[in-house]
C-alpha cells in the first residue's frame, strides 16, 4: 500500500486540478500555431538526426524521434 | 554463461514498480480528463523526400529517406518511410580488428492515426534490414488533448525484435527483445511558449554486443604482451531511463528560442546528460526561415568498460559508445519557401539545407590504430553531417 501513496498523492493533486480553466484561449494561439513553435517541424529530418546520435551514444529514448534498427554492426 | 543470464534475469523485476506507477498515475490523468472534450488534430498531409549524409571517424553514410503521410475522412492518417544508409566503414574500431567494409541498410515503416473527439490512437510496424542485422518494431499508442488543449497527454510501448547475424560466420544467429515505454506531456504555459516531458523505459534482453569487436588482455607489466578476445562479453540483459525537459518561446519579429535537457541512466552504470539550445527565425516576409543549435552530450562508462583489462572479467567491452567521453555540436539549417504564404498555414512547399558538426572526445578509449603494443593518445573525432531535403504540405 506504501508504493501507492504517490500515487494517491498524484491523483488528488490532478483532481483539484480539474477546477482550472485554460488560461490561454483557442484565439490566442496564433503565435503557439506557428510552425517554428512544433516540436517536430521536419519529421524525417528529426528522425535522421536522433538516428546519428543513438549510434554513436550510450544513452537512447525521451529525445527527437523514435526509430526502429540499429545500423551499427 | 548460462548462469550468468539466470542472474541477470532473476534481478529483473516485472514489471518494474517504477512503471507500474507511472503507469497508474498516466491513466488516472486519462481517466480524469476523459470528461473535458476538446478536439485533437492529426498531423498535416505531407510528403518529404531527402538526401542525408554523414562524414566522420572514417565511416561514410549517405542515402535517399522518404516520408509520406496522408488523410482519410477527417479521422485517418496513413504515413509510409523508406529510409536508407549506405555504408562505407573503416572506422577506428573497424580498422582496429578487422578491415574496411560496406554494407547497406534499408528500413520501411509504416502507421496509421484514428481521431476521436480529442484522442489520437495510433499503431505502427518498422522494419530494418541489413545483411548482418534485422529488426522488426510494433508501435502503439494514444495521446489526449485535456484543458482546452492546452495539455496533451500521450503513453505509447513498442516491442522489438530483432537478429544478430555475422557475416563471417553463416551459423551465428542470435535474437534482442526489445520494449520500450514511453510517456509524454506537452502543455503550453502561455499565448507564446510551450513546455514539453517525456520519459522512455527501455529493456532489452539478448545478445547485445557487436559480435566482431575485440577487448583487450594484458598478462603482465611493465611491457607485457597483449592478448585478443573476440568477441566482447555483455550482459545479456539492459534497462535505461531516459527523462527530457524542454520549453520553447515565441519572441517577437517571427522568432523562437528553445531549450532542451535530457538525463539517462540504466542498468549498465552509464549515467549521461544532454542540453541543446535552439533559436529559429524568420527573413523575407517568411519565405527563408534558419535554424541553429548547439548541442552538449556528456556521459560516464559502462561498468564493464575498460580501454584495456589486468584480468579476464565475466563481461568485458570494449565498444567506444559505452566508453567516458564528451561531444559538442553545433547545426544551421537554412529553408526557403517556393510557394505563395511563405511558411504560413495551408499548402506549401520547402527547400532545405541542414548541415552539423559534431565533435566526439573520448577520456578512456586510446587510438591504436599505428601500434597495438602501446595506448597512445585518448581518441577524438569530428564529423560532418548534412541534410537536403524536399517538404511539400497538401
Amino acid at each position: 500500500m506504501r508504493d501507492l501513496k504517490p500515487c494517491f498523492v498524484a491523483l488528488a493533486v490532478l483532481l483539484a486540478g480539474c477546477g482550472l480553466q485554460p488560461w490561454v484561449k483557442p484565439y490566442e494561439r496564433e503565435m503557439l500555431a506557428d510552425p517554428i513553435m512544433s516540436l517536430s517541424r521536419d519529421p524525417l529530418a528529426d528522425k535522421y538526426r536522433q538516428h546519428v546520435y543513438d549510434t554513436r551514444e550510450g544513452a537512447r529514448g525521451a529525445g527527437i524521434s523514435q526509430g526502429g534498427g540499429c545500423g551499427c554492426n | 554463461m548460462q548462469a550468468r543470464a539466470a542472474d541477470f534475469r532473476q534481478r529483473r523485476p516485472w514489471p518494474p514498480v517504477a512503471l507500474q506507477r507511472l503507469l497508474l498515475v498516466a491513466l488516472s490523468v486519462l481517466c480524469v480528463t476523459v470528461g473535458h472534450l476538446w478536439a485533437a488534430v492529426l498531423p498535416e498531409d505531407r510528403a518529404d523526400a531527402m538526401f542525408h549524409s554523414y562524414d566522420g571517424g572514417g565511416v561514410q553514410v549517405t542515402g535517399p529517406a522518404l516520408l509520406v503521410r496522408e488523410g482519410f475522412a477527417d479521422t485517418v492518417s496513413l504515413s509510409a518511410s523508406y529510409y536508407v544508409d549506405d555504408i562505407t566503414s573503416a572506422s577506428i574500431d573497424v580498422v582496429t580488428n578487422a578491415s574496411e567494409y560496406t554494407e547497406r541498410r534499408d528500413e520501411l515503416g509504416v502507421g496509421m492515426d484514428y481521431l476521436r473527439e480529442n484522442t489520437i490512437m495510433n499503431v505502427s510496424y518498422t522494419i530494418s534490414d541489413e545483411n548482418d542485422y534485422n529488426a522488426h518494431t510494433y508501435g502503439l499508442g494514444v495521446s489526449h488533448e485535456v484543458f482546452g488543449g492546452m495539455t496533451t497527454l500521450s503513453m505509447g510501448y513498442s516491442r522489438g525484435a530483432d537478429t544478430v547475424l555475422k557475416t563471417t560466420d553463416s551459423f551465428f544467429e542470435e535474437k534482442i527483445d526489445r520494449d520500450q515505454f514511453t510517456l509524454g506531456v506537452a502543455q503550453v504555459l502561455s499565448r507564446r511558449a510551450i513546455l514539453s516531458m517525456a520519459y522512455d523505459l527501455i529493456s532489452d534482453e539478448g545478445f547485445l554486443n557487436n559480435p566482431y569487436r575485440g577487448v583487450i588482455v594484458i598478462a603482465g607489466a611493465p611491457t607485457p604482451p597483449i592478448t585478443w578476445t573476440d568477441p566482447e562479453v555483455y550482459p545479456p540483459t539492459r534497462r535505461s531511463h531516459a527523462a527530457s525537459l524542454g520549453a520553447k518561446y515565441h519572441l517577437s519579429s517571427g522568432a523562437a528560442v528553445s531549450v532542451n535537457g535530457r538525463d539517462f541512466h540504466d542498468t549498465w552504470g552509464i549515467d549521461a546528460n544532454d542540453f541543446e539550445l535552439s533559436y529559429s527565425r524568420y527573413f523575407g516576409g517568411k519565405r527563408w526561415l534558419v535554424d541553429t543549435h548547439y548541442r552538449y552530450y556528456t556521459q560516464s562508462k559502462a561498468s564493464f568498460y575498460a580501454d584495456y583489462f589486468p584480468t579476464f572479467q565475466n563481461y568485458m567491452a570494449r565498444d567506444k559508445e559505452l566508453s567516458t567521453f564528451d561531444s559538442h555540436s553545433v547545426g544551421l539549417q537554412l529553408g526557403y519557401s517556393f510557394t505563395k504564404g511563405g511558411w504560413g498555414p495551408g499548402y506549401k512547399g520547402t527547400f532545405n539545407l541542414s548541415y552539423e558538426y559534431l565533435f566526439f572526445d573520448y577520456e578512456d578509449f586510446t587510438d591504436l590504430r599505428e601500434d597495438k603494443s602501446t595506448f597512445g593518445e585518448p581518441y577524438s573525432f569530428g564529423a560532418h553531417v548534412v541534410e537536403l531535403f524536399l517538404s511539400l504540405w497538401f
